[in-house]
């Protein structure tokens, strides 16, 4: 029965991810900062166009990354509300588990400037790119999804 | 072990004394869902518990007329919406109901 009772309420708290549009959004974003990326191997010869490439790529992370929460709110609402129901969580969070994702992208960005081999041809500048964008996109990522926190089943 | 079994034998009497307001199956679910959130709303728990339109209907007014639930109705655009968050009563039984069951799982051999 005990066990019943955490699987509810464990399935009621996964309810956010269910429909998937957080995980869609974020991978959109890091497909575009790819683009990005690309773009900047095109136009590396080319230091004003690399300049606006890169302050753009920025700007794009930054926006994108304000602009998420309202998006995927918004189709929350439309398509996912009137199907199969709305729950509101409350605002606490599973801090340890914030900070550990969040080191996690801390750390794989500041390999690649660290590991230079490795990422050939990616510079500082993408590196450091990757690195705000890294951790701008899963702090926002983790601020429209907190993970509900999860009391002691005793 | 006579004073396992007289422990064992208190915290099965104190089953006794479960709320059973909460232990209703249906209403355990509810409650489950309501505890975890901070407010759901009809269509979800219709979905969760799988009850009938009514009979939900029925166990959230139960709820809500022991203070366990509070129920506001409201509209998203001109979709009636009804909301149900779990009050802080309904949180302090919900807690003891689990503490009990757990007490009496415990002391169950095997």
């Amino acid at each position: 029965m005990q066990q019943d009772i955490n699987r509810i309420m464990r399935r009621t708290r996964r309810y956010w991810y269910q429909d998937g549009f957080v995980e869609i959004a974020i991978g959109l974003l890091f497909s575009l900062v790819g683009i990005g990326v690309y773009l900047q191997e095109l136009v590396v010869g080319n230091p004003t166009l690399l300049v606006a490439v890169i302050v753009g790529l920025m700007a794009f992370i930054v926006g994108s990354s304000l602009f998420v929460h309202w998006i995927v709110n918004r189709l929350k609402r439309r398509i996912t509300y009137p199907r199969t129901g709305y729950l509101e969580y409350d605002n606490q969070r599973d801090v340890r588990g914030r900070w550990w994702i969040v080191a996690v992208a801390l750390l794989l960005a500041i390999l690649t400037l660290v590991i230079p081999e490795q990422f050939a041809g990616m510079g500082v500048v993408v590196g450091l790119t990757l690195l705000i964008g890294g951790v701008l996109v899963f702090a926002t990522y983790l601020r429209q999804a907190p993970p509900p926190a999860e009391p002691a089943d005793g | 072990m006579a004073e396992k079994a007289i422990a064992t034998a208190d915290h099965l009497r104190g089953m006794v004394d479960i709320d059973r307001l909460i232990h209703e199956p249906a209403r355990l679910v509810i409650c489950a869902v309501l505890y975890a959130v901070k407010r759901a709303d009809f269509l979800y728990l219709h979905h969760e518990t799988g009850l009938t339109r009514g009979n939900l209907s029925f166990h959230l007014s139960k709820l809500e007329d022991n203070g366990y639930i509070a129920i506001e109705k409201t509209y998203d655009g001109k979709i009636p919406r009804t909301i149900c968050r779990m009050t802080a009563a309904g949180r302090r039984a919900f807690d003891a109901y689990r503490e009990s069951l757990q007490r009496a799982a415990q002391s169950l051999p095997g």
